[in-house]
């Protein structure tokens, strides 16, 4: 039963994952992008991560695809122009990604690939001690993740901190009177009798 | 659930953001919602793995991805504004100032 749902839901991923990279309209590009990550959220939820799937309905719906929605509604781009040259590059893509495929899915196949037996942090002795998703995912975060959840925590603030600096433009005419040009002025270039 | 369900998934997803960045040429936006289409692939990964291998690492990095990717979006949709400011189209072709 949990794997038909779990086929239901990576047909529509797919199938909406497509769609964004092939609808013309930006908007409904962003749109599709959001139902992928709708679904994207149900899978993890089949895969018992509870916390990830909120997580990743609050990051991705909650704010990276509304700031996507918000730069497409202001840059107002005309359609026509963005399908141009795309029967151009969409060969030598497919050409590309069909080896890529290829290469993937017989590694898959081959019996080289060993999956380890024993998880290091394992989940069901976790949830046997009483500790739901979310707790657990806490208790290892704040001790042995530490340093790397410092690490990202800095990573978010240089984002931050870089996307203020690079959309901040100097105003062309201020309505305020820098100090040092008003200290500088000389009674005689600034005042004239006509 | 065995381990190549999730992995036909990832790869599809990942394949088809990787088709994204070259099929669409003259927007940048979409180029970014593909990099985000690989990055969720790679989530798709390592919950999946976290799942069958009974480990919770993969979902901790998981996370960390997600991190990354928000972080990755917010500075190229910067970068994207004050470059729609300069030159008024968001083609790739115009991205020629270094002359590579």
């Amino acid at each position: 039963m949990t794997l038909y749902f779990f086929y239901f839901f990576t047909f529509i991923v797919i199938l909406s994952s497509f769609l964004v990279i092939f609808v013309s309209n930006p908007v409904h590009s962003v749109l599709f992008l959001i139902f992928t990550f709708f679904n994207a959220a149900i899978i993890f939820l089949i895969f018992k991560a509870e916390f990830l799937a909120m997580t990743l309905l609050i990051v991705y719906v909650g704010a990276v695809a509304v700031l996507f929605l918000f730069v497409v509604m202001m840059l107002n781009i005309s359609e026509s122009v963005i399908k141009e040259g795309f029967l151009r590059y969409f060969p030598f893509g497919l050409l590309l990604i069909s080896i890529f495929l290829i290469e993937l899915f017989m590694i898959f196949n081959s019996d080289k690939v060993i999956f380890p037996e024993n998880g290091f942090l394992k989940i069901n002795e976790i949830m046997n001690l009483g500790m739901d998703n979310t707790k657990s995912l806490g208790l290892f975060l704040y001790t042995d993740y530490f340093i790397i959840f410092q690490i990202s925590g800095f990573l978010l603030l240089l984002a931050m901190i870089g996307a203020i600096v690079l959309a901040h433009s100097d105003i062309k005419n201020p309505k305020s009177i820098s100090p040092i040009n008003q200290k500088n002025v000389d009674k005689k270039t600034i005042i004239k009798l006509n | 659930m065995e381990h190549i369900h999730f992995l036909i998934l990832s790869t599809s997803v990942f394949a088809i953001g990787f088709l994204g960045i070259f099929v669409n040429r003259k927007n940048i936006i979409t180029i970014l919602m593909s990099i985000e289409l690989m990055l969720l692939s790679a989530n798709i990964n390592f919950v999946g793995f976290s799942y069958l291998l009974d480990d919770l690492s993969g979902q901790i990095f998981s996370l960390f991805i997600l991190v990354v990717a928000a972080a990755e979006a917010a500075i190229g949709l910067a970068i994207l504004t004050i470059f729609f400011k300069k030159t008024s189209s968001i083609s790739i072709d115009t991205i020629s100032r270094l002359k590579g």
